[in-house]
This record gives structure tokens, sequence and C-alpha cells, in this order.
């Protein structure tokens, strides 16, 4: 009980203190600001007046040949001052990348500040637009005030663009980037194949056909046989196997092995089909051919 | 018999306790470039140095024993350039002789100085030009009048500031400390850096800080008597070259002096910056952010894991490749971990890359498991495109040793056996059959010609007869 009066005291002296202070720390600001958008060669654009609570709503629009001009005037505690911090920050929303411009300011707290795009930096020329926030602050108790001004919107010259240059070098990861094969080969549909495999297939009975109706024969093989009973069938059978090896080379053993067989069977089918030509002969000479 | 034992016992004692102690990777020799009157603000940062095991060598820059290189070799591990009053280092230690050192595989640590009076030796500026980092001249200082330190200071120039923060694809060395809320004291004149990137910015001052010309422009910042603004102002530089050397700027050396290892009144907690000068000391020194490359395997879909690291491919087989890293803390590798944002990728590359492809980390390689390091591991079909390829791991990152792994490998074309047979085309199925009608009618004709019985030969033989 006897604690509570005094802590109350304490309280309200800490309170007036309080209130005592925040009327005297002055607060920074500023006054009669406007903006002004004016393009070369032609009447300045309207003053758009704003004020550290409401910025300008619509974005301001900057081409190649304008200037903005921005003026006001600091006030630290309602009197006219001069602060050490007047700065325009720029900031593009994308990249967070925030350039800064000076004022020129007076002693009278009157300040300016000419903006055209060849002052804004190329790594902020890219982008779609710029936020801008006005700070006033200097040493002192004077709190100091960051304000939005509104945004910028740039409107780049083709020549312009063309110099931005690439954004420089950055090490972190870059795209994938995975191969695209070429198309397998295609056949054409199976269909097609085995129609025209057919057609091929039927020449050969249509060839056999054709030699029997002009009536050719094998009448002569017993006779053949009877009279060369080794060469002939050597030879045919040698034939045979030529065909056989060249099948196996086809299907499955290398160039060299195809040699070996073909250099075996050569002689034999040389030897055997001299003397099967020879009993051919003998029977042409008879007149049975 | 013996006393040879213990001997023995005792080198197997010392070195152990020399392994147990952290080590530098590039080494422990340190040369502090110090004044003995500055020396009393460093104490602390200089005993924390020797705690971790670095040997420490106090020289001031006019002592004559002073010398980077003996017999063309490095002297010293690691330097730190502490602020001195002096316009010149000597001829010892000129921009080219650190630069030397840095090629050398040395590391520098600059500490500018804090108070606008201080001098930056020529040397020092001049190594800083060289290295993309940018420091402003003499009188400057760096002021926020937001959020202020101590609301009493006149000054406005002891910023105070939250603990680095990175995109979430760079890692983070430098918030290890225990509190990672607590608050970075600065004061000096910070710095700039260039757009190369080999400079990281480490720490940057807050938005609305700018650093200006205390002289020139005391009423008030004009355009020209302001060095730098907002994020631009960096306050900590780390350079890291393309061998792997390291070079740190810090733009107030008061930041890691004795008087900043403090509460800050404003938050009446202990400041962040005994914890920071040990992460930017352990970065600069090569004990954080060095990564390992402990094994590469690769092997193809045609001989299979029984042959490693062949130097011949087929076009369109798999190929696995897999790469372990690990990464140095303090004073061990442990397996380096890559963040979730971020991406090690293998390029497949014949003049331009056929495939860029992240590398996944598996628990255990195919082949073989690794304790202390990360298995990142792919599988690709190679291209359908024959010549020789490389193989390469190009991972550089802000902060991290640079990993630049290359392999050179032949992909070969098909072999003659290994296209489809022409059996297996439907299209050329009544080209073959072509061919084997051709045989079985010229076999048939062959067997016509020799035994053929001519059927009109019959009148003309009995004409003969």
């Amino acid at each position: 009980m006897k604690f509570l009066p005094s802590s109350n005291v304490l309280a309200a002296g800490l309170l007036l203190l309080s209130q005592w202070t925040d009327a005297v720390t002055p607060s920074w600001t500023f006054t009669d600001a406007s903006l002004q958008v004016s393009q070369r060669g032609a009447e300045a654009g309207p003053r758009q007046k704003f004020t550290p609570k409401s910025p300008i709503s619509e974005p301001i629009t900057l081409k190649a040949t304008d200037s903005i001009k921005i003026q006001l005037t600091t006030e630290e505690g309602g009197k006219p001052k001069r602060p050490h911090q007047l700065f325009l920050f720029a900031k593009d929303s994308q990249s967070d990348l925030e350039s800064f411009f000076v004022f020129d300011t007076k002693e009278s707290g009157k300040a300016r500040l000419d903006l055209t795009q060849k002052e804004i930096p190329l790594s902020l020329l890219s982008s779609p637009s710029l936020t801008l926030t006005l700070v006033v602050g200097s040493f002192g108790q004077g709190i100091p005030v960051s304000a939005e001004v509104g945004t910028l919107k740039l409107v780049l010259d083709p020549a312009t663009k063309k110099t931005i240059a690439q954004p420089a070098l950055k090490y972190g990861k870059l795209e994938e980037i995975y191969h695209t094969f070429r198309a397998e080969p295609k056949s054409p549909p199976a269909i097609i194949s085995i129609v025209f495999l057919g057609a091929v297939l039927a020449c050969l009975p249509a060839l056999f056909g054709a030699w029997f109706t002009l009536s050719a024969n094998v009448s002569h093989l017993p006779k053949s046989l009877a009279a060369s009973p080794i060469a002939h069938p050597l030879f045919f059978a040698s034939l045979i196997a030529f065909e056989a090896v060249f099948f196996a080379y086809y299907t499955k053993i290398n160039i060299f092995q195809t040699l070996i067989a073909a250099t075996v069977i050569s002689p034999v089918a040389m030897i055997s089909g001299s003397r099967a030509l020879r009993e051919v002969r003998a029977r042409r000479l008879n007149g049975e051919r | 018999m013996t006393r040879l034992r213990l001997r023995s016992l005792f080198v197997a004692l010392v070195s152990l306790v020399s392994l147990s102690q952290s080590i530098s990777l590039t080494g422990p020799r340190t040369l502090l470039i110090l004044e003995d009157d500055t020396k009393g603000q460093f104490l602390t940062l200089i005993s924390d140095l020797e705690a971790r095991g670095f040997k420490t060598d106090i020289l001031s820059a006019k002592s004559e024993s002073l010398s980077l290189f003996k017999h063309e070799e490095r002297v010293y591990d690691n330097i730190i350039v502490f602020p001195t009053k002096l316009k010149g280092l000597g001829p010892n230690l000129q921009s080219s002789s650190f630069l030397k050192h840095a090629a050398n595989g040395g590391n520098i640590l600059v500490l500018l100085p804090s108070s606008p009076e201080g001098t930056i030796p020529t040397s020092i500026s001049e190594l800083a030009t060289q290295v993309d980092v940018f420091l402003p001249p003499k009188g400057f200082s760096a002021v926020s009048h937001f959020d202020l330190a101590d609301p009493i200071e006149p000054e406005h120039s002891t910023l105070v500031l939250d603990l680095p923060k990175f995109p979430s694809d760079t890692k983070n060395y430098f918030n290890t400390g225990e509190n990672p809320s607590a608050k970075l004291l600065f004061q000096g004149p910070g710095l700039a850096i260039g757009g190369s990137p080999l400079v990281q910015p480490i720490l940057t001052a807050p938005r609305f800080a700018y650093s200006y010309d205390t002289k020139e422009a005391s009423a008030n910042a004009d355009d020209e008597n302001v060095f730098a603004a907002g994020k631009q102002l960096v306050l900590v530089a780390g350079v890291q070259t393309r061998h792997n050397a390291r070079i740190t700027f810090v733009g107030g050396a008061d930041m890691l002096a004795d008087k900043s290892f403090t509460k800050i009144a404003k938050t009446n907690e202990m400041s962040g910056n005994r914890a920071f000068a040990k992460d930017v000391t352990a970065w600069t020194f090569k004990e954080t952010g060095v990564l390992r490359v402990d094994m590469i395997e690769h092997w193809g879909q045609e001989f299979g894991p029984s042959v490693i690291n062949g130097d011949i491919y087929r076009v369109k087989h798999d190929v696995t490749y897999s790469i372990a890293l690990s990464e140095y803390s303090y004073d061990h590798f442990h397996p380096f971990t890559v963040p979730e944002t971020d991406s090690l990728q293998l390029e497949f590359t014949m003049l331009d890359p056929y495939y860029r492809i992240p590398l996944l980390s598996s628990s255990s390689s195919p082949l073989t498991a690794r304790k202390n390091s990360t298995i990142y591991t792919t599988t690709f079909k190679t291209p359908d495109q024959h010549g020789q390829f490389t193989f390469i791991v190009n991972y550089k990152r802000p902060f991290l040793s640079n990993v630049h792994e290359k392999k050179a490998v032949t992909v070969r074309h098909f072999a003659h056996n290994e296209w489809t047979r022409s059996w297996g085309i439907s299209g050329s199925w009544p080209w073959i059959a072509g061919i084997w009608v051709v045989v079985v009618g010229w076999v048939g004709f062959v067997a016509v010609w020799l035994w053929s019985k001519p059927v009109v030969e019959g009148k003309s033989g009995k004409k003969k007869q």
C-alpha cells in the first residue's frame, strides 16, 4: 500500500516525461511537394502534388526525351530547415535493386531534383516499374521520414533498349538442358511389305511354271547319274553349299570364315563341275540335248 | 628401449594435440600487420584466433624483418591488415606483394579504419581496385538517421544491423553465432563493389544509410559528396580468386574490435560482433566454405559397373555419373549438402552442352559408400552423336571454393553388328525375299540346264535315226 502511490507518481512522471519529449522531439517532413514531367520542346506537364501520406496514385511515365522535376520544402518541427539527407530512392520491384538520387537543397529547405533517363543506372532501366521513395533525415533528435512518392514507368527508345547490356555474370545454377534425339527411322506399314513380299514370292512358282509349260524337265538325271555317279551330285551339292555359305555369312559367320569355306568348296566345284560338264557335252555330241 | 618407446608415445601425443586444434586449410601462419598503439583495441580478436590454432606473428608495417616471401615461398598463410596511421606500408607491403601472396594461395583480411580521420595506405586501396572493390577516400563515414544505435550519439555513425541474409540458394556462413537475432554494430566508411562475380557482399548497409564526406558535406550531403547509399553501400565484402584464395575487406575495423563486443544500449543485448568476427575470419582463412571432391565415378551400360571411369561409351546408352563432395568446417570434413533451391549440375559437352542435368544426392552410390561426403549422382542417355565428349561439373557459388571437374571421354558410334538386322525391318522384307527367289530360281535353272531332256528333239532324233 505504501508503495502504490509512489509508483503511481512515478508512472505519471514518466508519462509526463514522454509527452514532454514527444513535444520536444521534432520530426522531419516536407511540404509544397510537386512533381512535374516535361517533354523537350513542349510545354511542361501539370504539377502533380504529393505529401508524406498521399503519394501520386497514377504511375508516372518517363520517356527518353522527358525530364522529371521534383520540388519541395523540408521542415523540421514545422519550421523550414535544410536536412543533411534528402534522397530519392528508386527501387526495382522485381530485382530489389535500388539506386538513389540526391536533391539540390538550399539553406531555406527548398529542394529540387531533376531526373532524366540518362541518370538512371542501366541495371534499373530494364525494370518494368520503379518505386520512388523520398527520404528526409538529419543529425540531431529530429525523427527522419521516408515517404513513397509514386511509381515510375520507363518508356525506352529502341536505341536505349539495345544498349542495356546483358546482366552481369552471376554464379548460380543454370538452365537445364536435355538432348533431343533424332527421330527413329520408320518403316512403311507392315501390311504393305507383306503384300509386296507375297508378290515377290509368287514370282518363283510363276517362273518354274513357265519353264515347265515350255517343257523343261529333269528327265536326264538318271542317265547322267549313271554316266558320272560322283561328279554330278558333287557339282550340284557344291553349288548349294555355296548358297548355304552365303546364308551363313548373312546370319552368323564373318568374312574370313566365309572365305575359308569358299576356298574349300571352290576346287570341289571346279573339278566335279568340269567332269559333270564333260558328261553334258557327251550328251550334246550324242544329239541328246 | 623404454626411452625410445616413451619418445614415440610423446610424438604421438604431440601430433594428437595438434590435430585436435582446428586449423585453417591454408595453414596456421598468420601475420598481423599491427602497430603497437592499436594493438590494445583488438585483443579479443587476436586471442580468439590463437585459440582456434592460428600462429600469430604481430609485426609493424615499419618492421625491417617483415617480408611476405622467402626464397619465393609464402612466409605466411594468412595476413590481417589492421588500420594504421601510415600513408604507405613500405616496400615489402606493396599491392603487388599482397596480390602475389593471394596468387600463391594466401588469404588476406583487410580492416579499414573506422574513424573518418583514419588513413588507408596506398597499397591497400590499389589492392582493392585490382579486385573490383572500391574504397572511399579519406574522411568518409557511413551514417543512418533511421534506427539509431544510441539516440544520444550526435554523429549517427554507429549502425545497428541484422546478421547477413542471403538468397535461399546461397549458403550463409556469417550467422553461425548462438543468437540468430543478434544485432551487429558497425562504424566506418563502408565500401562499394564492382560487378565481378568473384566479389560478394557479405554485409550491406541498411536501406536508407549513406556514406558521405564528413569534411566537405557536414551541413548537407550534396550529390558530389555522397559515396554510396542503401544496399549499394557494402560494409563487408569478400573476394575469392579463381584459385580460391580469399581477400576480405571490412569497411570499418571497429566492427571486429573489443569495443564492439559489448551490450547494445538500445536492445540491452550482447552484440553479435564477436561471433561475426569469428565467421568472417573463419571464411577468409578457409575454415569454412571449402569444398573437396572425394570421388568421381562414371560407367556405361555397355560394360556396367565392372568398368569404372572408362574412356569409351556408346551413343544412346545409359551412363551413370557420381561425384562425392565434402565440406570443411573448422577441423574436419563433413558431407556437403547443396541448398534446396540450388542445384549441382552435370554437363555433357562437345563444344556445347548436350545435357545440363541436376545431380541428386543419393544415400549411397551404387558403387561406393562414403562416410564423410555426400554422393550426387545421375543417369542419362548419351546423345545420338558420336565424338569426344566431356563430363563437366562446374560448381561455382558465392562463398564456396570452386569445383570445376572435367573428364573427356569418347562416345563411339554403333558397331556394325549393333544395328537392327535387316530382317528386323519390315520395309526390307520384299527385298530380302527377292534375293532368295533369285537364288532358288538360279539353282533350279542350273538343274534344268544340266538334266533337261529335249522334248522336240524326239522327232528330229527319229529323223536323224
